[in-house]
C-alpha cells in the first residue's frame, strides 16, 4: 500500500514538474522590433477642437508629444513632457493657433526584467487656425453702472443717458467722450474701430455710429457697425403751465418719473417722438393714467435702430 | 505460511475495500437523485435582497448608508480640492506639476488624474447607495395603516431623493452630462451612456421637488441633522441658478424668485407649483407612490394633501441672526458670534440648512474614515491651503468678516495661538475649538455645513435682480449686509444701480458670505466668470496658477479615462480633452 503510494506521488510530482516548467516558458520573452504608426481623425483643427490619435503599430508603451508649449519633442531633456497613450488612442486640444509638430515614440522591452529597450518614432504636423470673428460683447462703464450694447441683427446699438443717478446725486453722462470695451471671440483677433486699431484706453464718441472690424488669427474678416444713440429727453416740459418734478431712477437709466396731471406741453428733438401705447401723441394732451408713454429716438439713417425712454406720470394726490 | 497469511490479508483488505466501494457506489446513486430537495429549502432568517428591505428600520438602515458617503474621508478629501483649492481664495502647499493634485489646481490635468477619478467614484457611491433605498420602496411592509407609519416611510424615501439629487448636483457641476444610473442594476448592462447636462439637471430637479413635498419641514430633537424641506427647496433653488446664466433671461431664474419668496418671505407655494404638477399623472396615484397614506385608508383625523395645498410655511425656521439651534445668541453675542456658527455651539443653529454631520467615536480606535478627521486644514502640518495678505484685501478690502482670519502667531477668539508660517492666513471657519476638541486623534466631530440660509437669501437677490425686480434684490442683499453690520455697528449698505452693478454687488456679497466654504470654484464657473477671474488671479502669481484655465473647456473637467475605457467608448469624452 505505501510502495504504491509512494510510486503514485513521485509520478505527479514528475509530471508536475515537467507541465509546469512548461507552462513558464513564457517568461523572459525577447523585446519585439517596435513599430511607431499613428493616424488622426484631422490635421486641421480649431482652437480647442479634439482632435484623437490612433496608435496602429507595434509597442509595449506609445508616448506621444503634440508640439505645444511644455510638450515638445525636441525639448524632452529641458523637462517637456509627452503623454501615455492607453488602449491606443489619444485625445487631444490646443488652445492657441499655429503649426505643432506631434511625434510619436513606440517602445518594447523585454519581459523579464525589461532589458532590451528599443524604439521607434514617427511624426506629423497639425495645423491649428483660428477663424473666430464674432465679438462677444460690447460695453462701456460710467461708474457705477455698465452699460451693454444690444445684438441687432449683424450690428450692436448701444444707449446711454445725459444723466444717471448714483448716491443719491445725479451725474452728467458725457457721451461724446467715454472708454468702450469690446469682447472678442478669440484672444488672437484684432479689433478695429473706424480703421484704427482698438485701444481699452481711448475714448470714443458714442453718441454717434463706429464701424468695427474683427480680423481673426488666420486672417478671416467681418464687420459689423456700432450705432451710439443716447435715450432721448423732453427739451422743454410743461404740466398744466408749471414745470414738474422729474425724478430719475438709479436702478433703470431709461425710467423718467415726472408728478403731475393735467394738460401736457413739450417739445422734443427732431429725431424724438413722444408715444402713448406705440401712438404718437402731440403737445397739448391730456395725460392719461392708462397708457405708457415712451420717448423714441429712431436712427436718421437706419429706421431700426431706436433708442426708447420710458416715462411714468405719478399723480400727486 | 507468511505468504499464504499475506495473500489472506490482502485480500481481506481487497474485500473490504470492495465492499466499501459498493456501499458508496449505492449512497452516492441513491443521494443523487434525493439530495435536490434536502438541499433546496428556502433560506429562513438570513436576509438576501429580495428579502432585506421590508421594515422601517431596515430602511433607515439602508438610508443611514447614503449619509455615510457624506461622512466619509474620500467624499470630505476631495470635496475642499476642487472647490476651493482651484479657485482664487487660496494658496495652496501643493501646486508643483509633479503630483495629482498640483496638476489639477494648474489646470494642466490629464483625464487619468486621480483626484478627478475619486470625486466621479465617490459621488456615484453614494448614488448607488440611494437606489438600493429608493428600488426598494415597494418592498417595505408596515405594520399598522396610521398616518405617521406613512409619514416615516415618506421621509426616508424624500432623504434618499434628496441624497440622490445632491450626488447628481456634485457631479454634473463638475462633469457635465452624466450616465444616469438605473434604480435597479442588471448585470447585462452595466454600461450607461452619458445623458445630456438638460437631462441630467432635469432628473435632478425631479428628485428635489418630489422631495420638498414629502420631507418635514423640521424634525424632532433626536432626528435632527436629516435632510429637511428646506434643504430640499434650498438645494432646488442652487440646481436652477447654476442651470440659468447671469444676463440671460430664463424661466429659470423665475422659478428660483417664487422658490426664493416661499421660503425667505412666506410667500404662499402649493404642493402643484413645486412639483410643476400638469395633471398627467393621476393625483392619487402620486401620492401612493410617493408613500402618502392612501386616500382610501384615511380617516376623519388624516390630512389629505391636494395639489392646492399651500405648503407649510418655513417662517421661524431659518434667521440671519447668529443664534444657536435654541435661539440663544452665540458666544454669549460677542463679536466672535460670526465665527461661532460653524463651531459646536452652532451646530443645526438657525442660520445652517443643511450639514454633514459628523461624530466623534470616542473609543480612541484610529483608522476610522467617516469622522470629518482632515477637514480641518487649520493645524500645523495639515495646512494644505492657506490665503495671504493681498488675497485677503482683495476679498474683504475693509469688511469686518476679515477678522474672522487669522495670521501667523496670531490669537483665535478662545486663545490659541496660530504658527501655520509666516505670511500665512486661515480662515477661523477652519477652526475647531478648544472645548470641541475630541480626545483622540484621527476623530474630529465638527460638522461641516454645506448650505446655509444666507447663501439662500443671496440666491433670492440675484434672481429678482434677473427678472427685473432692482429695488427687491437689493432689499434682500442689504437684509444680509446689515446682519453683517451689527457685528460692529456699521451702517454701510449697498447702494442702488443698473442691472450689472446690483448683480456685482450681490456677487461681491456672495463671495465675502460664503469665503472658505469650499464653493468658490463652482461659483465662478456658473458665474460664467472663471476665465475672465482665474487668469487676472494666475498673472499676479509667480507659477501662473489660473493662467492655463482654459475658456470653453476647463468649466467642464474630463471624465476619468478608466470610464471610458471602461465602456469601450460607450462613455463619451467632454470637449476639448
Amino acid at each position: 500500500m505505501r510502495a504504491i503510494i509512494k510510486d503514485v506521488a513521485a509520478m505527479v510530482l514528475l509530471v508536475g514538474s515537467i507541465v509546469f516548467t512548461g507552462s513558464c516558458a513564457e517568461e523572459g520573452e525577447k523585446a519585439r522590433t517596435p513599430q511607431a504608426q499613428i493616424s488622426v481623425n484631422s490635421q486641421q483643427l480649431a482652437v480647442n477642437e479634439s482632435m484623437t490619435i490612433s496608435f496602429t503599430g507595434v509597442a509595449d508603451q506609445v508616448v506621444i508629444f503634440t508640439g505645444d508649449k511644455d510638450h515638445q519633442y525636441e525639448l524632452r531633456d529641458s523637462s517637456n513632457t509627452g503623454f501615455v497613450v492607453n488602449k491606443g488612442s489619444l485625445t487631444y486640444s490646443y488652445d492657441v493657433p499655429g503649426t505643432f509638430h506631434v511625434v510619436c515614440i513606440a517602445t518594447t522591452y523585454d519581459t523579464y526584467k525589461g532589458n532590451g529597450l528599443q524604439q521607434d518614432t514617427t511624426s506629423l504636423y497639425v495645423v491649428v487656425t483660428d477663424e473666430v470673428t464674432d465679438i462677444d460683447a460690447i460695453y462701456t462703464t460710467v461708474t457705477p453702472n455698465v452699460y451693454y450694447a444690444k445684438r441687432q441683427g449683424e450690428d450692436w446699438v448701444l444707449c446711454l443717458p445725459t444723466k444717471q443717478l448714483y448716491n443719491n446725486r445725479e451725474m452728467t453722462v458725457n457721451t461724446a467722450k467715454q472708454r468702450l470695451s469690446i469682447v472678442a471671440g478669440s484672444d488672437s483677433a484684432k479689433v478695429y474701430i473706424d480703421d484704427a486699431p482698438y485701444v481699452t484706453k481711448n475714448y470714443y464718441a458714442l453718441n454717434t455710429d463706429h464701424s468695427i472690424k474683427v480680423i481673426s488669427g488666420s486672417g478671416a474678416e467681418k464687420d459689423y457697425r456700432l450705432y451710439g444713440m443716447v435715450y432721448p429727453e423732453f427739451l422743454s416740459i410743461s404740466i398744466n403751465g408749471a414745470t414738474p418734478k422729474l425724478t430719475r431712477s438709479a436702478y433703470y437709466q431709461d425710467l423718467l418719473e415726472y408728478e403731475g396731471s393735467g394738460t401736457l406741453e413739450f417739445t422734443v428733438e427732431p429725431d424724438v417722438q413722444l408715444l402713448a401705447n406705440g401712438m404718437p401723441v402731440s403737445t397739448g394732451t391730456t395725460i392719461r393714467n392708462d397708457v405708457e408713454y415712451t420717448l423714441v429716438r429712431t436712427h436718421a439713417v437706419n429706421a431700426e435702430v431706436k433708442a426708447v425712454t420710458r416715462v411714468k406720470f405719478t399723480n400727486n394726490e | 505460511m507468511n505468504e499464504k497469511r499475506e495473500n489472506h490479508a490482502m485480500s481481506t483488505i481487497n474485500q473490504i475495500l470492495l465492499s466499501g466501494w459498493k456501499v458508496l457506489s449505492c449512497c452516492a446513486v441513491l443521494g443523487l437523485t434525493s439530495c435536490s430537495d434536502f438541499l433546496d429549502k428556502e433560506i429562513t432568517g438570513n436576509a438576501t435582497d429580495q428579502t432585506y428591505y421590508d421594515t422601517p428600520y431596515k430602511m433607515q438602515s439602508a438610508l443611514d448608508a447614503v449619509y455615510d458617503v457624506l461622512q466619509s474621508d474620500s467624499y470630505n478629501d476631495q470635496e475642499w480640492r476642487f472647490g476651493e483649492a482651484m479657485a482664487d481664495n487660496v494658496l495652496g502647499t501643493d501646486e508643483g506639476l509633479a503630483s495629482q493634485m498640483g496638476q489639477l489646481v494648474m489646470f494642466r490635468f490629464n483625464t487619468s488624474n486621480t483626484w478627478i477619478r475619486q470625486r466621479w467614484e465617490v459621488n456615484y457611491r453614494g448614488i448607488h447607495r440611494a437606489n438600493q433605498v429608493i428600488a426598494n420602496m415597494d418592498r417595505v411592509h408596515i405594520s399598522t395603516t396610521s398616518y405617521s407609519a406613512y409619514q416615516q416611510i415618506r421621509w426616508i424615501y424624500g432623504q434618499a431623493k434628496f441624497l440622490r439629487a445632491f450626488y447628481y448636483f456634485n457631479l454634473v457641476k463638475t462633469y457635465g452630462g452624466v450616465p444616469i444610473r438605473p434604480e435597479t442594476e442588471q448585470a447585462e448592462q452595466l454600461v450607461v451612456p452619458r445623458s445630456t447636462e438638460a437631462e441630467t439637471y432635469a432628473y435632478i430637479e425631479k428628485d428635489l421637488r418630489e422631495a420638498a413635498i414629502m420631507l418635514p419641514a423640521v424634525y424632532n430633537a433626536q432626528e435632527i441633522g436629516k435632510a429637511t424641506r428646506g434643504a430640499a427647496i434650498a438645494l432646488l433653488m442652487k440646481v436652477l441658478m447654476y442651470q440659468a446664466r447671469p444676463g440671460v433671461m430664463s424661466e429659470k431664474w423665475q422659478e428660483v424668485a417664487r422658490l426664493g419668496s416661499y421660503f425667505v418671505d412666506d410667500a404662499p407655494l402649493t404642493l402643484g407649483q413645486v412639483l410643476k404638477y400638469d395633471g398627467t399623472e393621476d393625483w392619487e396615484q402620486l401620492r401612493r407612490r410617493l408613500w402618502f397614506k392612501p386616500r382610501e385608508l384615511n380617516t376623519d383625523t388624516d390630512p389629505y394633501e391636494t395639489a392646492d395645498m399651500a405648503l407649510e410655511s418655513l417662517k421661524n425656521v431659518y434667521s440671519l441672526e447668529y443664534r444657536d439651534y435654541y435661539g440663544q445668541p452665540l458666544d454669549g453675542g460677542s463679536k466672535w458670534a460670526y465665527a461661532y456658527q460653524w463651531y459646536a455651539a452652532g451646530e443645526f443653529c438657525r442660520g445652517s440648512v443643511f450639514e454633514v454631520v459628523f461624530k466623534e467615536s470616542a473609543d480612541g480606535t484610529g483608522g476610522d474614515t467617516n469622522e470629518g478627521a482632515g477637514i480641518e486644514h487649520f493645524d500645523v502640518g495639515t495646512t494644505a491651503m492657506y490665503a495671504t495678505s493681498e488675497i485677503l484685501t482683495s476679498l474683504f478690502s475693509d469688511d469686518i468678516r476679515k477678522d474672522f482670519t487669522i495670521h501667523h502667531q496670531g490669537n483665535t477668539p478662545d486663545g490659541e495661538i496660530w504658527q501655520g508660517g509666516e505670511g500665512r492666513h486661515v480662515s477661523l471657519k477652519w477652526y475647531t475649538p478648544k472645548k470641541d476638541r475630541p480626545q483622540y486623534a484621527g476623530d474630529n466631530g465638527r460638522n461641516r455645513r454645506l448650505m446655509r440660509y444666507v447663501e439662500v437669501v443671496l440666491t433670492l437677490a440675484e434672481a429678482l435682480n434677473e427678472v427685473g425686480d432692482r429695488e427687491g434684490a437689493l432689499t434682500k442683499l442689504n437684509i444680509c449686509k446689515a446682519q453683517v453690520n451689527t457685528i460692529n455697528g456699521s451702517t454701510k449698505l449697498y447702494q442702488p444701480g443698473s442691472y450689472g452693478y446690483v448683480r456685482d454687488q450681490i456677487w461681491q456679497e456672495r463671495r465675502m458670505e460664503l469665503a472658505f466654504e469650499w464653493d468658490r470654484y463652482f461659483d465662478l464657473v456658473r458665474q460664467g466668470r472663471a476665465a475672465t477671474v482665474l487668469h487676472t488671479f494666475g498673472r499676479s502669481r509667480p507659477n501662473s496658477r489660473g493662467l492655463y484655465f482654459r475658456e470653453g473647456i476647463h468649466e467642464h473637467l474630463p471624465i476619468p479615462q478608466n470610464e471610458i475605457d471602461m465602456s469601450n467608448g460607450v462613455v463619451e469624452q467632454n470637449d476639448g480633452y
